[in-house]
Formats: C-alpha cells, sequence, structure tokens
C-alpha cells in the first residue's frame, strides 16, 4: 500500500517535468501501460486472497484515477503552452499598411448630383434630360429671349458652324419636357452647360440643375419654402440664410436672385436665379397660363459642390488631377 | 453704370440714408456691384495761389514758394515739384493737414530753412491724373478753399448692375424715381425745362419712313456756339463719374443729358443737315465713315438717318458720321433727340462691332416721352456755356407716339393667387402710385397704367413682380405648396448609369470631367473617324471641335497626371459625345482607361503592370445584368494595338471597344507603356437590367477538370463558347485555370485546362457527369483539333 503511494507520488513529480505531448503519452505507458508500474499491481490481484483482492483492487483504482487525473491536466498545461507558442510564433506587425487595389473616386459634381437628385426625389420630382447641342429655339426663343435682344448677351453663346448652340442653361429642358406633357409637371433637369468664359471662377463649360414644379395654385411663396429649404437641407443647416432679391429672367416674372449668407466671409453669396414662369413660356410648352401657374429655379452644380465640399478654384472641377480627385474617395 | 451718389442726392431734398437706399435698391434688382469713394481719406487740403517762388539756397531742385491759402498770411513752403511757378493754383496741405495713409502735415526743415506745408499731386492725394508735379487748379478756382469741398471729393461712385428689361434706369432720373417709389422720399419738384420749340422750321422737315422704327424726332437748329472752350469743371467731372470723358462743351452736353434724362442725343454739324432730315432704312451698298474712323458697309436693315439729299449721316441711334459731326470748330449745330424702337437697334453695335452708350439705352428702351425736356436741357446748357442762338426746329411724331399706353387689367384675387400672400388693397394701391401708374380701381379689378418710361410693364405678371419688389420679396411668408404629394417612380437610366459609376469606383477608377470641346491636336489624333467633327464659330482656347468620343479627354487627362509624376492613372469619364446637332445624335459615352500598376507601391510583393484582362473584368462586371456579352478580336481599331483589341459586343449589338493604346502614340505622349482603354456606348445599352436569378440548389457542387492541347493560335473564348452552346443544364459553371506553353509541348500547340462544375437537384454521380463530359471532349477534339492532355 506505501508502496502504491510512492510511486503515484514519484509519478506526480516526474510528470512535472514532462514538456511534449509525445513524451507525456511515452511516461503514461511507463505506468498504465501493459508493463506499467501501476498495472503491475493490478497484476498483483491475482496472486492475492479474494477478501484482500476487493480493498487493494480499490485502492490500486484510486491511484490509477489520480495518475489520469494528473496526467489529463497536464496534457492540458502542455497544449495551451504549445498552442501559445505556435500564436506567438504567427505574429504580424499589424502597424503595416492594407495593401492590394484600392477604391476610387467619384467626381465632386457627381456627389452634389446625386444629394441634389436624392433631396427632390423625396418631393417627388422626377429627372429629366435633353441634348447639349441646342436649337435656338429651346435655348432662347422658347425662353422668351428674342433674336438680338439684350437678354442675350447675359449670356455669351458658343455656336456650331450650322448655327445651333451649345445649350448656355439647362432651361431648354423645361420646354422640351413640358411641351408633350400635362401638368403637374415637377422635374428636376441636370447638365452641363456652355458658356464663353474662362478664368479663375468661370469655365467654358459647367454644370447647373434646372427645377421647374408646374401646378394649378403654385404661388411665389411656394418658390421661396421649396428653395429655401432644399438649400437647409444641402447644405445641412437648419438656421442658413436664404434671401430673394428682384432680378430679370426673361422666362420668369416675377424673378429672383438667390443668395445664401456665409458665415465664413459674412457675405451674401449669389446661388441661382428662379422666378415665376412666365406666361409667353408657358404658352410655348403648351399649357395654358390661367389654369396652372408655376416656378423655376435654375442653379450652378459646381458651386454648390465648391460651397460643400470646400474647393476654391473653380479650374480644378475640369482639371482632372489624381492628386484633387482621390480626396473625394469614400464619399 | 457707374453713378455719383452726390448727383444722385441732388434730386431731393431729404438728405437720403446711403446705405439704406442702395441696400434697398440691391433688394428691388438694381443690383449695386461697386461702390468706391472718389477720392482716399484726406482733411486739411486748401486750394493755394503760388504768390512767389524762388530757387532754395542750398538745394538746386527745391523751389521756396509763398503760398496764399486765404488765412490772411502767406505761408513759406519749400516744393520739390518741376512744374511749381509763381501764379499756379494747387492742392496745399497746411500744417495739421492729413493726407491718404494718415500721413500728417508737420513744421519741418529742409535744408536749413522751415516749411509750413506741402504742395501736393494728384498722386499725392489719392486722384491721379495725368499731369506730371503738382495738380494744378483753374484760374477761378477759390483761394482757402477746401479742396475736397472745390473738387467734389466727398462722392462715391456706385456701380448698378442694370438689367435688361430696366432701360429706364440707365440715367440719374431714372434712379431717383426708383428711390422714390421704394423709400416713399419725394423727388425735388422740377419746374419745367423753358421751351426752345418756339419756330417750327418752314423750310426743312423730317421724313421718316418708317413709323414704328422712329414714332418721334425733333431736331433743334442752334448758330454761333462757341465750341472751342474747355467745357465747365462741374460737368467734366460728372461725366468722368460715370467714366465718360470729356470732348467738347457740345458733345459733353449731350452725353450729359442722357446720362441725366435717359435720352441718347446726337449734335450734327447743321452745314451737312442744312435742309432737313430724312430717317429710312440704308440702301444698298450705302457705307458711312464713322466717329470711331472705321467705315461702316451698312446693312439694309439698319435704320439711318440721311440729309434732305439723302446722304447717310449717322446709324440712327448707333453712331454719328465723323464728317457730320461736331468739332471744336463747329459753330452751326443741329439737336437731334428721337425716340428709336428697340428692335430695330438691337444686334447693331454687335453688328458694326463698335460700342455706343446710345444704341445700349435704345436697344433696352427709351422713355417715349422724354424727347422735348431732353432737346431742350441741352439747348439751355448749350447756350449757358457755349453763347449761341436758338433757331428753328424740326418734328415729327407718329400716331403712335400721341396715343396713351394700354392699361393693364387684373384682379386682387390674381394678385393673391401668384404671390400666394394677400397684400392689403391699399398698400397695392400706394405701391403703384409712388412707381407712378394711373390707376383705376373697382371693388375688385385695378386697371394700371404705367408711366411712359416704364415701357417695360405689360403684362399682369410684369405689375404683380412690381407690387413685391417694391413690398419687399423677403416680406413674403415662405409656404410649402398644399398640394397632393405621389410618389415618382425611379428613374431607371439615372439608377443605371450611378450604378455604372459605383461598380467603376469600386474597381479602382477615380472618375473625370473633361471639356466637351478639344483640340485639332487631340481630335485629328483621338477621334472616332466615323463620325465627322462639329465645329464651334467662336471657340475659345483653341477648344474647336466637339467630341464625338471620350478618348481624347482620358488622354489629356493621362498625359497631365503622368506629367506631375503618377505612375498609376486610372480614370473613367461618363459624357455626352457629339455625332451630329439632333438630340439623337448626342449618346452619353462611358469610357474608361488605366495605367501602370494593378496596385500602388506596397511593402510586400512588387504590382504588376494592368493588363487588357484587368480591364476586361471591368468591362463584364458593369454590364454583368445587360445580356450576353462576347468580346472579339479586332485588329482594326485604328486607336489600339492591333494585337490586343476587341469589339464589345451585348446581345449581338457592338456597344464598344477595349483595347491597349496603339504603341504608335507613345513617343509623341512621351509614355513608356500604353495605357488599357475601353468606351462604351451607352445609347446602345438598355436601361433595364434584370437579372435571371437561379434556384439555390442544396446539393453537392461536383468538380472535374480536363486540359486539353491544341494550336496555339485557337482562341480559348471559342473553344468555351462552343462548351457553352451544348447547353448541358447541369453545367452551372466553365473556368479555364490554366493556359501552358512550352515545356514538352511543340511550340505552335498550347495546354488548356478547363474546370467545370455540375450541380443539379440531385446528388451527383459519375454515372450522371461522365456522359457530358464525353460530349466536352469530343466537341473541343473535333471542332479544334484538340488532344486530351
Amino acid at each position: 500500500m506505501e508502496q502504491l503511494t510512492q510511486v503515484l507520488a514519484t509519478a506526480l513529480s516526474e510528470m512535472n517535468d514532462i514538456s511534449s505531448i509525445h513524451d507525456l503519452e511515452q511516461f503514461k505507458s511507463r505506468y498504465v501501460g501493459k508493463q506499467g508500474a501501476i498495472t503491475a499491481f493490478m497484476q498483483q490481484l491475482k496472486n492475492l486472497a479474494p477478501e484482500e483482492r476487493k480493498a487493494f483492487g480499490a485502492e490500486v483504482n484510486q491511484i490509477k484515477s489520480q495518475f489520469e487525473d494528473a496526467l489529463n491536466k497536464q496534457r492540458e498545461i502542455i497544449l495551451t503552452r504549445e498552442l501559445n507558442a505556435k500564436l506567438a510564433n504567427e505574429t504580424i506587425d499589424v502597424s503595416l499598411p492594407g495593401r492590394g487595389m484600392s477604391a476610387g473616386s467619384l467626381h465632386p459634381v457627381t456627389l452634389a448630383l446625386k444629394r441634389l437628385t436624392d433631396i427632390f426625389a423625396q418631393l417627388g420630382f422626377s429627372v429629366a434630360d435633353g441634348p447639349e447641342i441646342e436649337t435656338d429655339y429651346y435655348n432662347f426663343k422658347a425662353l422668351n429671349i428674342p433674336d438680338n435682344h439684350p437678354a442675350r448677351a447675359m449670356q455669351d453663346t458658343f455656336y456650331t458652324e450650322s448655327g445651333n448652340v451649345l445649350r448656355t442653361h439647362t432651361s431648354p429642358i423645361q420646354v422640351r419636357y413640358a411641351e408633350t406633357r400635362t401638368p403637374p409637371i415637377k422635374i428636376i433637369a441636370p447638365g452641363r452647360v456652355y458658356r464663353v468664359d474662362m478664368d479663375a471662377t468661370h469655365s467654358p463649360m459647367f454644370h447647373q440643375m434646372e427645377l421647374l414644379w408646374i401646378e394649378k395654385n403654385i404661388s411665389f411663396a411656394n418658390l421661396k419654402a421649396i428653395i429655401s429649404e432644399f438649400m437647409r437641407k444641402f447644405f445641412e443647416d437648419d438656421n442658413l440664410q436664404v434671401r430673394f432679391r428682384a432680378s430679370f429672367f426673361p422666362f420668369t416674372e416675377p424673378s429672383a436672385e438667390v443668395d445664401i449668407f456665409f458665415a465664413k466671409t459674412g457675405k451674401w453669396l449669389e446661388v441661382g436665379g428662379c422666378g415665376m414662369v412666365h406666361p409667353k413660356v408657358l404658352n410655348y410648352m403648351n399649357i395654358s397660363a390661367d389654369e396652372y401657374t408655376g416656378f423655376a429655379f435654375g442653379f450652378g452644380i459646381d458651386r454648390l459642390a465648391m460651397l460643400r465640399y470646400g474647393v476654391t478654384d473653380l479650374r480644378l472641377m475640369f482639371e482632372n488631377d489624381i492628386d484633387f480627385l482621390t480626396q473625394f474617395k469614400g464619399l | 453704370m457707374k453713378i455719383s451718389w452726390n448727383h444722385l442726392q441732388s434730386f431731393f431734398s431729404e438728405t437720403l440714408d446711403k446705405n439704406l437706399v442702395l441696400e434697398r435698391l440691391t433688394m428691388a434688382g438694381l443690383e449695386v456691384e461697386d461702390e468706391s469713394p472718389v477720392a482716399p481719406e484726406f482733411s486739411g487740403i486748401k486750394i493755394g495761389l503760388v504768390t512767389d517762388c524762388v530757387k532754395h539756397p542750398d538745394a538746386d531742385k527745391l523751389s521756396l514758394c509763398k503760398v496764399d491759402v486765404g488765412s490772411g498770411e502767406l505761408l513759406q513752403i519749400i516744393c520739390g515739384a518741376s512744374n511749381v511757378k509763381t501764379g499756379v493754383k494747387i492742392p496745399c496741405a497746411v500744417v495739421g493737414a492729413v493726407l491718404p495713409g494718415n500721413f500728417k502735415i508737420t513744421e519741418r526743415k529742409m535744408r536749413g530753412i522751415v516749411s509750413y506745408g506741402m504742395l501736393c499731386s494728384g498722386d499725392e492725394l489719392g486722384c491721379p491724373n495725368d499731369v506730371d508735379g503738382l495738380w494744378l487748379f483753374a484760374d477761378d478756382a477759390p483761394i482757402g478753399a477746401d479742396v475736397r469741398e472745390y473738387l467734389d471729393l466727398n462722392d462715391t461712385i456706385v456701380e448698378f448692375k442694370i438689367t435688361p428689361n430696366r432701360g429706364d434706369c440707365l440715367s440719374y432720373l431714372g434712379l431717383a424715381r426708383e428711390i422714390q417709389a421704394l423709400t416713399g422720399v419725394q423727388l425735388k419738384s422740377r419746374s419745367s425745362y423753358h421751351n426752345y420749340l418756339t419756330t417750327p422750321s418752314t423750310t426743312k422737315k423730317v421724313t421718316v419712313s418708317d413709323t414704328t422704327a422712329c414714332s418721334h424726332y425733333i431736331g433743334l437748329h442752334i448758330e454761333n456756339v462757341n465750341n472751342q472752350i474747355s467745357s465747365p469743371e462741374w460737368l467734366v467731372r460728372l461725366l468722368a463719374r460715370s467714366n465718360i470723358r470729356s470732348i467738347s462743351p457740345v458733345v459733353d452736353i449731350t452725353n450729359y443729358v442722357m446720362l441725366e434724362l435717359g435720352q441718347p442725343m446726337h449734335a450734327f454739324n447743321s452745314a451737312y443737315v442744312a435742309n432737313g432730315i430724312n430717317v429710312r432704312f440704308a440702301h444698298q451698298g450705302e457705307e458711312l465713315k464713322l466717329l470711331d474712323n472705321s467705315i461702316a458697309k451698312i446693312a439694309t436693315d439698319t435704320l439711318v438717318i440721311a440729309s434732305a439729299d439723302d446722304r447717310v449721316v449717322a446709324l440712327a441711334g448707333v453712331m454719328g458720321g465723323s464728317e457730320s459731326g461736331v468739332t471744336i470748330d463747329t459753330s452751326s449745330i443741329l439737336l437731334e433727340s428721337a425716340f428709336f424702337a428697340p428692335d430695330t437697334i438691337q444686334g447693331k453695335t454687335k453688328y458694326y462691332t463698335v460700342s455706343s452708350d446710345s444704341a445700349f439705352r435704345f436697344e433696352r428702351g427709351v422713355d417715349t416721352q422724354v424727347q422735348h425736356d431732353a432737346i431742350n436741357l441741352a439747348a439751355n446748357l448749350i447756350k449757358t456755356i457755349c453763347g449761341g442762338e436758338v433757331g428753328d426746329y424740326i418734328h415729327y411724331a407718329s400716331s403712335q407716339h400721341q396715343r396713351n399706353s394700354t392699361a393693364i387689367k387684373l384682379t386682387f384675387n390674381e394678385i393673391e393667387k401668384l404671390i400666394g400672400e394677400k397684400i392689403s388693397d391699399n398698400e397695392i394701391i400706394t405701391i403703384l402710385q409712388n412707381l407712378g401708374c394711373q390707376l383705376e380701381i373697382s371693388t375688385a379689378h385695378i386697371s394700371v397704367t404705367p408711366p411712359s418710361h416704364r415701357f417695360d410693364l405689360n403684362i399682369k405678371q410684369d405689375i404683380i413682380e412690381e407690387i413685391i419688389r417694391v413690398y419687399g420679396y423677403d416680406r413674403i411668408e415662405a409656404k410649402l405648396p398644399n398640394v397632393l404629394y405621389t410618389f415618382n417612380s425611379l428613374d431607371e437610366r439615372s439608377e443605371q448609369l450611378f450604378g455604372f459609376k459605383q461598380t467603376l469606383v469600386a474597381h479602382g477608377l477615380n472618375e473625370v470631367v473633361s471639356y466637351a470641346f478639344i483640340e485639332d491636336k487631340y481630335a485629328s489624333q483621338f477621334s472616332d473617324s466615323g463620325f465627322d467633327l462639329i465645329k464651334l464659330q467662336n471657340p475659345i482656347a483653341g477648344l474647336n471641335l466637339m467630341r464625338n468620343n471620350l478618348l481624347p479627354g482620358l488622354i489629356k487627362s493621362l498625359v497631365h497626371n503622368v506629367n506631375r509624376g503618377h505612375d498609376r492613372v486610372r480614370l473613367f469619364e461618363l459624357a455626352r459625345v457629339f455625332h451630329g446637332e439632333d438630340i439623337s445624335q448626342q449618346p452619353l459615352y462611358l469610357a474608361s482607361l488605366v495605367y501602370g500598376k494593378i496596385s500602388s507601391l506596397n511593402w510586400s510583393a512588387p504590382a504588376r503592370n494592368v493588363d487588357f484582362y484587368d480591364l476586361r473584368l471591368v468591362v463584364e462586371e458593369l454590364l454583368r445584368n445587360c445580356g450576353t456579352l462576347s468580346f472579339i478580336a479586332d485588329s482594326t481599331n485604328a486607336h489600339c494595338h492591333p494585337g490586343r483589341a476587341a469589339k464589345i459586343e451585348l446581345n449581338g449589338i457592338v456597344v464598344g471597344y477595349i483595347g491597349q493604346l496603339h504603341p504608335k502614340y507613345a513617343q509623341d505622349l512621351g509614355l513608356n507603356q500604353l495605357p488599357y482603354v475601353f468606351e462604351l456606348n451607352l445609347q446602345l445599352i438598355s436601361a433595364k437590367n434584370s437579372v435571371n436569378l437561379q434556384a439555390v440548389s442544396k446539393h453537392q457542387k461536383v468538380s472535374r477538370d480536363l486540359a486539353f492541347v491544341v494550336d496555339a493560335k485557337i482562341a480559348v473564348g471559342a473553344i468555351m463558347q462552343q462548351i457553352q452552346q451544348l447547353s448541358i443544364a447541369e453545367l452551372i459553371d466553365v473556368a479555364v485555370f490554366d493556359i501552358f506553353t512550352g515545356g514538352n509541348l511543340p511550340s505552335n500547340e498550347k495546354s488548356v485546362a478547363i474546370n467545370f462544375i455540375f450541380q443539379a437537384d440531385k446528388t451527383l454521380t459519375d454515372e450522371d457527369i461522365n456522359p457530358s463530359l464525353e460530349l466536352i471532349k469530343k466537341l473541343v477534339c473535333e471542332q479544334f483539333a484538340a488532344k486530351l492532355r
């Protein structure tokens, strides 16, 4: 019996020094394998008297079970140690940057345009489109700008050799869209427009958006509300001051310039022109001016994009410099 | 238009609050573009008379002067100007004066002698003039007077941006009337002008051929005019504040009347129009030497002023002839004050490439009733300044001219409806009356007759705009429309286009926006030769052709970025191109360019260069749900490497191309490798994207590989297509996973390894799959003379 306890004590003390699973398995067979030290006690059983056999058997089993518990614990310890060593070996430098092909970027005009269409879609406006090489009729005449009228000088026009124009504004889309439809008409019409002008604040090609809403009982007060709310939503500033300044456009009456107040500069900044659609224009649209009223609003998308993203030179928008473009990643 | 604020103020007895008035004008549509003081801040500068001037005993370049500034004693002042001499009147800064830049004048010893002030040049007072040295004043300048007062330097020049409809505001009177309407401050009552039209000519007359083009014409003779003197200071100054140069008293007076009342005038040398005036359209082939000495070949739609013997002396309302104009030696003149219709004058300055203040006003419109006032004011000034005797006059007025303008009838209800807010009837009435309108009012209606100078008011909406313009746009409360809101369906095309852009961004491409017009150089190299290029009549910066594809812009952007040191450029653009001028010939194109490494420089394995297949994947991804896509080798594309280009075919239609830019461009573009590009004509691609969704099977996929050895020239795509055409139901995916040449293969052969994935509604066994594989083997071996490897 003492012998038995002695064997277990020796085994447990030896076991602590074993550091690999392989050694542990060999160690195990030395004690509980066929020739094992503990197994040898079991084999003594058959030599004992039946009355002693039971008690001794129980003792051997208890020792064996203690041995196996300890063995399992040691196995756990070794496995954990081995795993930790393996993981430590696999450690990488997480401070290195990611690699592979990174995403590209949308142009700031596209970003602004997406925002604009999303805002107006909420109010039920659809998108309309038109050609960029336009006829004199749609660009001028149907917008109540007759030949040679001084109002034409407000927009320096590019002419093609055959006498068509590069549209000077997105307003022609109004007429093209409305002439074949009946009110209510609620559209936004974005696109590229062209004027003979080129300096730090003017580009010969730029982007405009036209807003047109024709319905029964649309009023100037409505125009003010829609445009002011839109500006506040676009610039995410519920307190943005928007003002309407009387002006003249041949295709609207009354007409107004829209200014927003820029707290940064402390100045009013003109962002677009608007007004109630002129009855002559409604007439060109085949819409009864007695029955319907409407308003139109035209503004520069580039300018809104520049204000929103802090671009200070319009020329950057069309230079296509990668160092500029990639700054719009993720937007 | 630039004006003197002080002169505008002189139309009112009450002192106006300048800032308030200018703000009101801006908000009411007469935008103040600029406001600048005539002179910078300075004080203590008096008009001095140099009574004595000798050389400084100890300095060659300095003069020792005695100056009378009206203080009772003469000041000793040292002056370095070369034009100082006894008897000149000059600006004198006395001790205590402050010059611009806060420069204070004190007693100062110069080379041993004390100077009690400083004599000034225009530059030193911040008012540059063309005199070299001291600013010299007229002989009658009052000694001791403050220079600011004398020269009216406490004035501000205000520049207005006048919209084309407000020709009536291109004068002091017009602006003053507007201020009255907006602020209620009353204009000084003006005594009517002395009438000089007392003697109608018995021998001469005005003949007018077109009574609409010219509805009113007055000509007044003035004899013995002295035009050799200088115009008075006040006149020169007032014109200068509107950027008009003084020419001679008579011309200056006509310009002054135009600024004052808005009526353009002209003065002829009587000798050339002695027997009357003939207003008519030009005859074929007529010419006129203009005031600027250019010869105008006159078009027949131009209204001209001719003499009684029918020689053209002026382009009506635009510019006079040089021969018949007044010079300083002219003593006998005919003053013209007439009304020419806007549409008669419109377009003429552009046609004759002249600049004309007169035409600028006539083409916008002039008050039809101001011609008499204008000619009387001018005659009065000429008599006062130049002397002379007023002679007889000639006159024409059409029946139309005498008729009253027609009333515009509208209801208070219509006014409220368009504005969206009720403005009280009384306020409406006051506003319209202040604007000078004649009103007839009943309970519901108001009948408005605008004054003759408001020729821009013709319809109800014009009147409503006037009401709210004066009432104040800001005072109208913003109200969201009270209408039935409906959902609108999303626009398929916009959604599709935005989806394309997102796909391209996901593939690492940066969106660019290029000009739609291109230079000859880019056009000749990179345009699509299949379409004529549309030319612009009036291009700028050499951008004279409308692009018919997107390649030129992408190449230009590539070169720009490569020159700025970028070695990896990935771009796309979505824009219209121009195959013709009709709406149907302006399709949207989508194009892309990739250049350089597949990824940016990194710490891991070196990146390889992009190739055809990288970009082809982008096209495949873009058009995944647009139909059946195929790439057909194309060695005929002039822009592409003949062995590395393909037509992109969608549902059997060629919608674009993909390829490597032709090496012939390398040297010119300065590139050592050539980019890959694709262009798609989106007009040929339906906006309707559809996903043909397949049921997801729960059963195991089975994978099998086959390798074939074929002739090296055989296109793998052809093999793949043939396999697809077998339409094997269980075959859900086919992929090439290895192309091998060399080794123990003959040099004209290659090995193509293909992976097949089978799946069905049951677990497939070899017995299920083998017949299909046999079919494929047979097909490839027979069609492509392949051997199984």
